[in-house]
């Protein structure tokens, strides 16, 4: 007993040795695996339905916020620019792919694939948009056209109802067409939530509901991890570190402010556009009550707890923030007793998380390492790109 | 037009902030292949002129010719026709830019604008800061790797999907990351964070940037303050090296041992303008340098060279 005790205390102590004052990649790798464990299999785990469907609401929603909090890293994790309207795209994606189903005079016949590819292209277009007269500002003042930006997109939205619905939005949400062909009863089973609770009032099934749509959504996460974690390591990511780093060396090294901050913002309005669609057809509502600010705010709230400009951060941040959010949502009964906690106050345990966090990690859970991944090879053979004449 | 052996070539070059000429018609060549150095007390506008040959000011008046290759001078201070600035343009105002292009005064105002600092370094001009500006969230070789940008080619969609092209030129990149690296002593702290460096590194880290774009010349601004002997002595090596290398080098430096060991030809400003140019031994000796930076009157000035000199 005592050797026990002995031992679980020097692995303890040399635990704490190892993990002190650099990121705790050991535990954020732990955490990361049973993130991703439970994520890929929730549709099918082994519990009673409600259960594995709450889980698996819960860990779809979180996949989504996730895009979303990736397109926002590129923002505001690469080129280091305060953004607080990613709202903005998100709406402007899932706006773009429910009207196309939805409007008499549209109808798309495509695939639900494309649809969400458009509505990124879409958001992509106003994200320049947005961009190009802002190229020069930063801080709080970029921050506040990012802001305002949103609040016009958002006003619009409410008063063109003829367009999107108004205030109401989309709640008759439309039969989508997943793979370019048309979706006809008992094709998608109910593996998520019982059968009654996924059809469509209007008789048609809820696309959104289905294994299938969950599998694409995890799919287009890990695709857009996969191209970040290159794009991080890329010319085009060096030249972003190196904006946030400093605007002025950046340009004297030859990096073009324009180009790469106009980059930027499109491929951030691009992903969160994609991530805005998902998340209408998870949730089949498109409303502004879901696209406010506040939208915008846990977003970036989970990205500064995980670790701004970090992957990994971003999702484990994302996954803390809705998970909790969701968490909170349930009410507990205890006895006669039941325990709810207001919606309203989710927020207040959010700030109240970001507090701690910031007290005690102020750079995030999983922030970007500093040093280089590996140490580089030595030079052995001649680059083209070394143009110094040796004289040794 | 400037004379052939001239990479820089200023022609009565102004910078006024308001009522302030921070540079008032300086002219000056730096010959290809010196070792040129700017002096002058605080607030002379040496940095001002760094300043407008790397694109960071627009000038108020003047040229400032670069050949960096001796096939023919460009003028850094003109204003040039910028594509994507021109589509911006364009784009933000269709109805307006359209009618812009039918006014020629309107049409050079909205599309041509002055060189930006990345165009001056894909030309061929490099700089390091006064005040050390490094990535300091980035490594010591990601902070060379970025210096390497503007000579290599590979896009998004390259480093999406790692195409044999995107790996061969990331294998490249790095190979002549580490050999600038090795250039100015620091491959062995290549993976470090450049914040982690000692002072003196990082200078010389700045330098190893500046280089990796590949610069037909090379502005310093005060490379040595803030370093100790040794440190300065490894600095004036470094710089013998750069110009041997084929890279002509002009700075800015208090240090006058510094800049007396090294300099081919000094040039000297006070209050924007300039008062003296020649040799090391030349300037040290003008009775007009002294003044500028003893503040005695010329006349008296006349005797007391050889004492500041060897100040």
């Amino acid at each position: 007993m005592r050797n026990l005790t002995t031992a679980t205390r020097t692995a303890w102590d040399r635990w704490l040795r190892e993990t002190a004052g650099r990121p705790v990649h050991r535990f954020g790798g732990g955490v990361l695996f049973l993130l991703v464990a439970t994520t890929v299999a929730a549709p099918f785990l082994p519990l009673p339905t409600q259960y594995r469907a709450r889980i698996a609401d819960i860990a779809l929603l979180c996949v989504i916020y996730s895009i979303i909090a990736l397109a926002l890293n590129v923002v505001v994790g690469y080129t280091g620019l305060l953004d607080l309207g990613v709202v903005a795209f998100a709406s402007i994606g899932a706006y773009t792919a429910t009207i196309l189903y939805d409007r008499p005079w549209m109808q798309f016949p495509g695939s639900f694939v494309v649809v969400l590819i458009v509505g990124g292209l879409h958001a992509a277009v106003w994200g320049l948009i947005r961009g190009a007269p802002t190229l020069r500002l930063s801080g709080d003042y970029y921050a506040i056209v990012t802001f305002a930006f949103a609040e016009i997109i958002r006003i619009f939205i409410r008063s063109e109802a003829w367009l999107t619905g108004g205030g109401s939005g989309f709640k008759n949400f439309p039969s989508v067409n997943p793979w370019g062909a048309t979706l006809v009863g008992g094709e998608y089973t109910g593996i998520l939530k019982s059968a009654g609770q996924w059809e469509y009032p209007s008789g048609g099934q809820w696309f959104g509901n289905s294994p299938q749509f969950y599998y694409l959504c995890l799919l287009t996460l890990g695709l857009i991890v996969g191209v970040m974690r290159r794009m991080e390591r890329s010319r085009m990511g060096r030249a972003w570190f190196a904006i946030k780093a400093d605007e002025t060396s950046a340009m004297t090294s030859g990096i073009s402010l324009t180009n790469y901050k106009l980059n930027a913002f499109a491929i951030s309005a691009f992903i969160a556009g994609v991530g805005g669609a998902l998340l209408g057809f998870k949730t089949a509502t498109v409303s502004t009550n879901v696209f406010d600010f506040w939208f915008s705010v846990v977003v970036l709230c989970g990205l500064v707890l995980g670790g701004m400009g970090s992957i990994r951060g971003a999702l484990v941040g994302t996954f803390l923030v809705y998970g909790l959010g969701e968490v909170l949502r349930e009410q507990v009964t205890v006895g006669s007793l039941v325990l709810k906690v207001d919606d309203r106050a989710r927020f207040l345990m959010f700030g109240a998380l970001l507090v701690v966090v910031m007290v005690f990690r102020p750079q995030g859970f999983l922030p970007r390492k500093r040093s280089a991944e590996e140490a580089p090879t030595r030079a052995d053979g001649a680059s083209d790109l070394y143009h110094l004449e040796d004289t040794a | 037009m400037p004379p052939v052996d001239a990479i820089l070539h200023v022609e009565e070059l102004s910078k006024h902030f308001g009522g302030i000429h921070a540079v008032d018609d300086v002219s000056f060549d730096v010959a290809r292949g010196s070792i040129t150095s700017l002096i002058g007390p605080n607030g002379a506008g040496k940095t001002t002129v760094f300043n407008l040959a790397t694109g960071l000011y627009e000038k108020t008046a003047g040229r400032i010719w670069f050949d960096p290759e001796s096939n023919g001078a460009v003028d850094l201070t003109e204003s040039v026709f910028d594509p994507l600035h021109a589509t911006l343009v364009s784009a933000a105002s269709v109805g307006l830019g359209l009618l812009a292009l039918m006014v020629p005064s309107a049409r050079r105002k909205l599309y041509y604008r002055y060189r930006t600092p990345d165009s001056m370094t894909r030309l061929g001009i490099a700089r390091t800061f006064q005040n050390i500006r490094l990535f300091s969230d980035l490594s010591v070789v990601d902070n060379v790797k970025v210096g390497l940008h503007a000579r290599v080619d590979s896009n998004s969609i390259d480093a999406a999907l790692t195409s044999p092209r995107h790996r061969r030129e990331e294998r490249e990149i790095e190979q002549a990351a580490m050999r600038y690296l090795e250039f100015v002593g620091l491959e062995d702290r290549a993976a470090e964070a450049a914040s982690d460096l000692p002072y003196g590194d990082q200078r010389q880290l700045e330098i190893a940037r500046a280089l990796a774009t590949r610069p037909a010349l090379l502005l310093l601004d005060e490379p040595g303050a803030g370093m100790n002997p040794t440190e300065t002595n490894d600095l004036i090596e470094l710089i013998g090296r750069t110009r041997d290398a084929g890279v002509t080098v002009f700075l800015i430096e208090h240090d006058m041992k510094l800049v007396m060991d090294v300099s081919d030809k000094i040039i000297v400003l006070d209050h924007g303008r300039k008062i003296a140019e020649g040799s090391p031994s030349e300037v040290r000796a003008d009775p007009r340098v002294i003044a500028a930076y003893l503040g005695i009157p010329d006349d008296e000035a006349q005797g007391e060279g050889d004492a500041h000199a060897s100040a």
